[in-house]
């Protein structure tokens, strides 16, 4: 699958290192934001004599647990996603296994966002830990009104979001799609919760909540029990074609993975067990889908808690066991990025369970200030400071009079905000950023001293020397005309690099050195160009000659360029210098292109453009 | 057991069979590469590929897959004179798009580089000391076709075939090359109208060195349609004795694959009718066989020699005109490509990895003999 994967070491020091520190800047921003808040609230209080409000309403049970309960788990995969290897390994390791069986155009809407990735793989990654724990944090804090509304919205678009290019749309529209592998995505349930929790206050005081919650869960079960007893899918065998049936391979691989021991021997067992009793499993798995997916449709249609209560009861036990025995917990092994989908499948129909039994909730006590910055603002009172301005007044007010968890839940958006921004600003830029290649490549060397001079036959036939060049910063790299892989896609991003320096392109030389000791020609350099597109660069020269001159500047340059045998092309080192408008060369770059993918390229050819752009600043 | 098609092979026969070869072009095929038809919509033609050995007075070459995902193609050299092959592979670029090679007695051997992964244009190398050195002409600006008879040399001539369907000519041994046909060219000429639909799939230069052969498939049935190039007229439409699909054009000599079997073409050096061919016997192959698209192929020589290797180690000669079909011994594990071999031997070049196991059939001998095994220096992981 051309283009997935970034060729980068997930676990590549330059990477984890700039993700660490990205996050840690971050975090201090938002606890800046934090500290700044609270100490704006209590000078607003001061200033304007404004008192936390005494709220006895009370907010519904069922609510208050989706709300706490799905804020938890979005802050939980906020910290999943700070993980040090997130941001080179998360298209690798995550997002391409997860899109793999399903169909073209799924592959291609999460290609679309690997690349998103891959160009920026640390904003994406610090924006994805900051928007998940903003989000959990708000939707804690937010109790009701507007603010709980807005945070429970952004969990519905960021729950989509993830569901469909993280999750590959839950693998729903994969060949093996069953609930006991996480089935329909735990994201899409955070989004359902989301958009529960948008529905208006009176909606959580009447039973009707409950059993809708209970009814569509049970119906969502009574499918995914058949869809597993359905035959030919291989949930039924043990063994299958000589290897493990379906269930039993998952198993085993989960066990596979890196984990503690104790959980290993538990699942691996279980795997064992799996494949020699796999009749046995899943009929066990589908008549207690079918139990309760059934219990629950029949205690919403009789409003019946006592049922619910079994049916929770029983529904829960069993989530708990896959989540265990065959989910392995959600996020042990690889890079995991959520618990799965059984616990916010529990925390669901427990909310309907709740909701089964509503209690009574807003009884505004008498002189009760309610908990809403707007209703706040009515009852903050002047203590007799000093008279702000009109159009001032109401907004102090009402942020003096907000309780301390409404200025949380501004702050939890504030940090929302701090991790989407960068992201926003990196997605609209077309360039990568050059992390990625620095990652490749490794670290530049800091270089200072005269380049050997030399000269060469340009491909218009010109005698070019690198002294002549003199006043104009140099990208010299060296490259193979006849090269099938790398030497062309390093005259690609030495193009883009030209393009990405704009303006400053006039002031600087591409120059490429032929590094092939059979292909030398002046014909085989115009091929090249015209290949690559650079024949039409005016700052762009192709210098070749006669072995033995080549040769020398070979030697000169520590370039080793040797023939092989056997139809395999001539090798030479990937290396590229930065030589300063004096002459002087000042960095010396590992340009081997990795994979060569799009992200990789373009970040390449930030680095180059960076690189010389650096020379120049250093020059002046 | 060696037997003719309907008769016992005599002593003669092999001999005769033999010479021709070691004096021919020929080819086999392992079904690796493809050649597809260019420039045109006919039925597909059998499938070749571009594992060949060919040869001269001076040397006979043998160009051959190694190793797979990525394969590597190698060039081996018989010296004339010396009993064994040697690894001469051009040097300095990637072939894992494969080799096209062509030759005349005159120039060596001249080799296309089939352009893989990132490369476009088509590298060229020749030699003319049997491989100890090798310059570069070139290159041809485009990819030349997957086709063992899209590369054709005479003297200081060139022709290639490209895979948009492309003839490019040079007559300064690559350095400059000037189209003669762009893709439906031959299609648009008179000759072509004839004709229908028209894929080319083999040039060569025809009995004046400065005329062009382009062949391929014809109409809709996909039957060969031969063409010839002159400054003076044209493309002219060529006539055939026998009705058939093209395996192989060579310069003068042609394989067909007719509904009675495979028969080969001889032309006298005029080539202008049908009556200026002279057809051998059909060589009986199976439908089943021969629509498979492993049918290995031939191709001949002014001496006229010729063979074939069939899926499942079936292989044939033929000495030249006037002759029979040779049926020899089934060709040993893996071979890859049948060559001439010392005097009047046969060598049957085979390949396991980076191996290549020399068998040899001597003159009058059923039994293949192991001769000689070359382990060839694969550099993997340098270009894939």
């Amino acid at each position: 699958m051309p283009g997935m994967n970034s060729g980068l070491n997930p676990a590549s020091p330059i990477l984890v290192a700039a993700f660490r520190s990205a996050l840690l800047h971050q975090a201090l921003i938002i606890a800046l934001i934090f500290f700044l808040m609270l100490i704006a609230w209590r000078a607003s209080r001061t200033a304007v004599g404004g008192q936390s409000a005494v709220a006895a309403w009370r907010e519904p049970r069922a609510r208050r647990v989706l709300r706490i309960g799905f804020g938890a788990l979005w802050l939980l995969d906020g910290i999943l996603q700070a993980q040090p290897q997130m941001a080179g390994g998360l298209p690798s390791q995550v997002l391409q296994p997860a899109a793999d069986g399903s169909p073209s155009w799924v592959v291609s809407l999460v290609n679309f966002g690997v690349n998103v990735w891959n160009y920026h793989p640390i904003a994406a990654a610090a924006s994805s830990v900051w928007i998940q724990v903003g989000i959990g944090l708000w939707l804690i804090f937010a109790v009701r009104g507007w603010s709980l509304r807005l945070a429970a919205l952004s969990s519905v678009a960021w729950g989509l979001v993830v569901w469909s290019f993280g999750e590959a749309f839950g693998a729903i529209f994969a060949p093996g799609l069953t609930v006991l592998f996480g089935a329909p995505g735990a994201v899409l349930i955070y989004a359902v919760a989301g958009g529960l929790l948008m529905l208006p206050e009176r909606v959580w005081a009447r039973q009707l909540i409950g059993r809708l919650i209970l009814a569509g869960t049970g119906a969502f079960l009574l499918a995914m029990a058949l869809l597993q007893a359905w035959p030919g899918r291989g949930f039924w065998q043990g063994r299958l074609d000589g290897g493990p049936g379906s269930l039993a391979a998952m198993v085993q691989s989960m066990a596979a993975t890196p984990q503690p021991h104790a959980l290993e021997v538990i699942v691996s067992r279980f795997g064992s067990f799996a494949e020699s009793n796999g009749f046995a499993v899943n009929l066990v798995a589908v008549i207690a889908l079918a139990a309760a997916g059934a219990a629950f449709c029949l205690s919403a249609a009789r409003s019946d808690p006592r049922l619910a209560r079994i049916a929770v009861l029983g529904a829960a036990v069993f989530c708990l066991a896959d989540w265990v025995l065959v989910e392995d917990l959600g996020f042990l092994g690889g890079l995991g990025t959520d618990p799965n989908n059984m616990i916010p499948l529990i925390l669901l129909f427990t909310v309907g369970y709740l909701g089964l039994t509503p209690q009574p909730t807003a009884e505004p006590a008498a002189v009760a200030v309610a908990d809403e910055p707007e209703a706040a603002a009515v009852a903050s009172a002047s203590t007799g400071t000093a008279p702000l301005p009109g159009w001032l007044s109401g907004p102090v007010r009402a942020f003096a009079g907000a309780p301390l968890r409404v200025i949380a839940g501004l702050a939890a958006l504030g940090v929302i905000i701090v991790g989407a921004a960068p992201m926003a600003f990196a997605s609209v830029n077309k360039t990568a950023d050059p992390i990625t290649a620095e990652a490749i490549a490794g670290t530049n060397g800091q270089l200072d001293s005269p380049a050997p001079n030399f000269t060469l036959t340009s491909q218009t036939g010109r005698q070019v020397s690198l002294a002549s060049l003199r006043g104009k910063v140099v990208l010299l790299a060296f490259l193979d005309p006849v090269c099938t892989t790398d030497c062309p896609v390093i005259a690609a991003e030495m193009r883009v690099a030209d393009t990405l320096l704009g303006s400053k392109a006039s002031d600087t030389e591409l120059v490429a050195v032929v590094a092939n000791p059979t292909y030398t020609s002046l014909a085989y350099t115009r091929a090249f160009d015209s290949q690559v597109g650079l024949n039409t660069v005016p700052n762009w020269l192709y210098l070749t000659g006669s072995v033995s001159q080549l040769a020398s500047v070979w030697h000169h340059f520590g370039i080793e360029v040797e023939d092989l045998p056997a139809g395999a092309m001539a090798a030479h080192n990937d290396i590229a210098f930065v030589i300063s408008a004096q002459g002087e060369i000042q960095q010396e770059i590992s340009d081997d292109p990795g994979p060569g993918t799009d992200a990789t390229k373009s970040s390449f050819a930030s680095l180059l453009a960076d690189s010389v752009l650096q020379s120049m600043g250093q020059n002046q | 057991m060696t037997a003719t098609t309907g008769r016992r092979a005599s002593a003669s026969a092999l001999v005769a069979a033999a010479t021709a070869i070691a004096s021919s072009v020929a080819l086999a095929a392992c079904g690796s590469s493809s050649s597809a038809p260019a420039g045109g919509e006919a039925a597909s033609a059998p499938v070749v590929s571009l594992a060949t050995s060919l040869s001269t007075a001076k040397d006979t070459w043998a160009i051959v897959p190694m190793t797979a995902n990525p394969t590597f193609w190698e060039v081996f050299v018989r010296p004339a004179g010396s009993p064994t092959w040697q690894l001469v592979t051009p040097p300095g670029v990637a072939d894992n798009g494969g080799l096209v090679a062509a030759t005349d007695t005159e120039s060596g051997l001249t080799v296309a580089v089939r352009p893989s992964q990132d490369l476009e244009f088509t590298p060229l190398a020749s030699t003319a000391n049997a491989g100890s050195t090798w310059s570069t002409g070139g290159p041809i600006s485009e990819g030349v076709a997957s086709s063992p008879g899209a590369l054709a040399v005479s003297g200081r001539q060139l022709a290639a075939l490209l895979t948009n369907g492309t003839i490019e000519t040079s007559s300064n041994s690559g350095d400059t090359w000037r189209t003669l046909a762009k893709p439906g060219t031959i299609a648009a000429s008179r000759a072509g109208q004839t004709c229908g639909t028209v894929g080319i799939t083999s040039i060569a230069f025809g009995p004046v060195p400065t005329d062009v052969l382009a062949a391929g498939s014809c109409g809709a049935s996909g039957s060969a349609g031969f063409f010839s190039y002159s400054a003076d007229d044209g493309w002219q439409r060529l006539s055939l004795p026998v009705s058939g699909q093209l395996v192989r054009l060579g310069a003068g000599t042609a394989l067909l694959r007719a509904k009675a079997g495979l028969t080969a073409l001889w032309g006298d050096g005029a080539e202008s009718s049908a009556a200026d061919w002279t057809a051998s016997p059909p060589l009986p192959v199976t439908s089943a066989v021969t629509s498979s698209g492993g049918l290995a192929g031939a191709t001949a020589t002014s001496a006229g020699g010729m063979w074939v290797l069939l899926p499942g180690g079936q292989a044939a000669t033929i000495g030249g005109p006037g002759q029979q079909w040779l049926l020899l011994p089934p060709a040993p594990a893996h071979t890859s490509v049948l060559a001439s071999g010392p005097g009047t031997s046969i060598d049957a070049l085979a390949v396991s990895g980076a191996t290549l196991t020399v068998w040899q059939l001597d003159h009058g001998s059923t039994v293949w003999a192991r001769e000689q095994t070359i382990k060839v220096p694969i550099q993997y992981g340098s270009s894939s």
